[in-house]
């Protein structure tokens, strides 16, 4: 039975990159993972997935604010 | 200037050397329903109790019931913002607080962020539940917590790290001992904490003017959700309160954190609990109302010299309805704490303010605590009241008193009339040892009535400028030598020479 979930993508994505994407999940969760795809512009670049209960965040927003918090931290 | 600029450079490349680029994984849930501030979620099967949980608008929540296949929050920042079908996520934490001395002079909400309108900069965290101190990190308590107010230093005293309840009815004066106590505490090192709950705000807006005026501000926090907040931000407040005043516990300092009041804290869970469904028991309250507040007051104590020395005085407020002590909430903090400063309207009514009723008033631990001078002075205190009290009652009926009773009411008058204090007054510990021993000695018979507390305004008066240094002796050793009570005779003494002379 497969997985359904959502890609949330920040600008033109090929068909190529989404099903890399796609192979990608199905080797981490062991099954295959049928995405609805949809666009998002405040993630700058990088995917966004909901998959299974779970969020994988590999957008650049996120990756700055982590970025942000990572640099100017205490100690 | 370029030494700086290349250090700062250094640091950021090393961080950024060290800063692991992955994608951050975490859970999400979805809203089944929301309304009253009550969320129930699907999903979310790892999340930990009291665990804030982020909805979109930033909305924040946070878990109370986990169940197979979801959990049940309460919104903390809004009641209305939140849909069916929205996406939460977990964030890993538990609800934490800002804490520190960043937070001196401050008023904060029960999450944390200010309310006074600054920006606050506090670099600490604390989880607003942590657990009690254990047995083996506990010192007794040995040291007074002086509140300033003559009736209850004397009668009922406090030690730092006690948990002493105030209890009464509405318009007792329950709140003003609290802030007695707080504006007392100038120039002794405790660092205060005034957890308000679901109070209204422009009374905590005239409790913030009163401590700024007293200029005790600047050694304490005020903690508030008001009546206007949600019912998940009250039931937070005394918790959120605590971690804040724990903090400067385990940093070794002494710490007073006031709960203003814990029956308003219980009627926010109670909505709370009804509203996640959970059954109702005694008064509607739910099953847990105990432990909601006795894991709350086990927090305060005082801490091993090897762990800081440091303590947590707590003074929980209860409002009763009608006097009536053995309502279910009364009943439940009365036999959590170390004792209780009961206030009697009927006291109020009649001019004894602060209206303590010193027959139902106890102080299970604080005795140990008292400084020796005032233990000497106030060791039949008690007893000449109850006895004063009683026969107060009876001479009521009868007009013929013989000679002994006449001068136990005698006594006695002058003796209540001597407790009394007017509000954010407090006096210090050798200035109350004066009074005391005053009245114990009989110094006041020949003075009327009406007159007792003129006469021990200009006694104090009079001792702060002709006998300050016997005063700072007293505050000093905290003790009452041979000498020191013949200073005091000498001082009363010319004090009554002054007097006749008028």
């Amino acid at each position: 039975m497969e997985l359904k979930g959502e890609l949330y993508i920040a600008g033109p994505f090929g068909e190529a990159q989404i099903s890399s994407v796609g192979a990608h999940f199905a080797r981490l969760l062991g099954r295959e993972v049928v995405f609805e795809v949809r666009r998002d512009e405040s993630l700058i670049g990088g995917f966004l997935a909901m998959v299974d209960g779970k969020v994988y965040d590999a957008s650049v927003a996120s990756r700055m604010r982590d970025a942000r918090r990572h640099l100017i931290a205490k100690n | 200037m370029d030494t700086a600029a290349k250090q700062i450079g250094a640091t950021l490349r090393r961080r950024l050397e060290a800063y692991e680029n992955k994608p951050i994984v975490y859970e999400y849930g979805t809203v089944l329903s929301a309304g009253d501030g009550v969320v129930r979620i699907a999903g979310l099967a790892h999340s930990r109790y009291g665990e804030l949980i982020a909805f979109e608008n930033d909305v924040f929540g946070m878990t109370l019931d986990l169940e197979l296949g979801g959990v049940g929050a309460v919104l903390l920042n809004s009641v209305d913002d939140v849909r069916a079908g929205e996406r939460v996520c977990g964030t890993g934490r538990v609800v934490e607080v800002p804490v520190g001395e960043e937070l001196l002079g401050r008023v904060v909400d029960p999450i944390g962020t200010p309310i006074d309108g600054k920006p606050l900069a506090a670099s600490r965290m604390r989880p607003v539940e942590s657990p009690a101190p254990r047995i083996i990190d506990r010192h007794g308590v040995n040291e007074p917590l002086m509140t300033g107010l003559l009736a209850v230093d004397s009668i009922i005293p406090i030690g730092r790290g006690q948990r002493e309840l105030i209890i009464g009815d509405r318009q007792t004066g329950k709140s003003t001992i609290a802030i007695d106590t707080i504006i007392n505490q100038r120039g002794k090192g405790v660092l205060c904490v005034y957890a308000a709950i679901g109070q209204k705000v422009s009374t905590l807006a005239q409790i913030y003017e009163t401590l700024s005026a007293a200029g005790a501000m600047e050694y304490t926090v005020i903690v508030a959700a008001t009546a206007g907040d949600c019912a998940a931000l009250q039931y937070l407040a005394p918790y959120a309160g605590c971690a804040v005043a724990e903090q400067f516990m385990y940093d070794g300092r002494d710490a007073l954190i006031v709960y203003d009041d814990l029956s308003k804290h219980a009627v926010a869970y109670r909505a709370m609990s009804l509203l996640l469904h959970r059954p109702p028991g005694r008064e509607a309250y739910p099953g847990d109302v105990f432990y909601l507040h006795s894991r709350l007051l086990e927090r305060a104590g005082h801490l091993r010299a090897e762990l800081g020395g440091g303590s947590l005085t707590a003074l929980p407020i209860v409002e009763t309805m009608a006097g009536d002590i053995s309502a279910y909430i009364p009943t439940n903090v009365i036999s959590i704490t170390d004792g209780q400063i009961y206030l009697e309207p009927e006291l109020f009514h009649a001019g004894v303010r602060p209206a303590v009723n010193v027959g139902l008033s106890v102080s299970r631990v604080g005795s140990a605590a008292q400084k020796k001078a005032m233990r000497k002075v106030a060791k039949s205190l008690r007893l000449t009241l109850a006895q004063f009290r009683e026969l107060q009652v009876f001479a009521q009926f009868g007009s013929d008193i013989d000679a002994v009773t006449r001068g136990i009411l005698d006594n006695g008058e002058r003796l209540s009339e001597t407790l009394k204090q007017n509000q954010h007054e407090p006096l210090r510990m050798s200035e109350q040892v004066l009074l005391l021993f005053a009245v114990m000695n009989g110094s006041l018979k020949d003075v009327p009535c009406e007159n007792v507390r003129a006469f021990n305004a200009g006694l104090l008066h009079y001792a702060g400028t002709r006998f300050a240094k016997l005063l700072d002796a007293i505050e000093e050793t905290g003790d009452l030598d041979d000498a020191q009570t013949a200073g005091l005779r000498e001082c009363i003494e010319g004090y009554r020479l002054t007097r006749s002379g008028d």
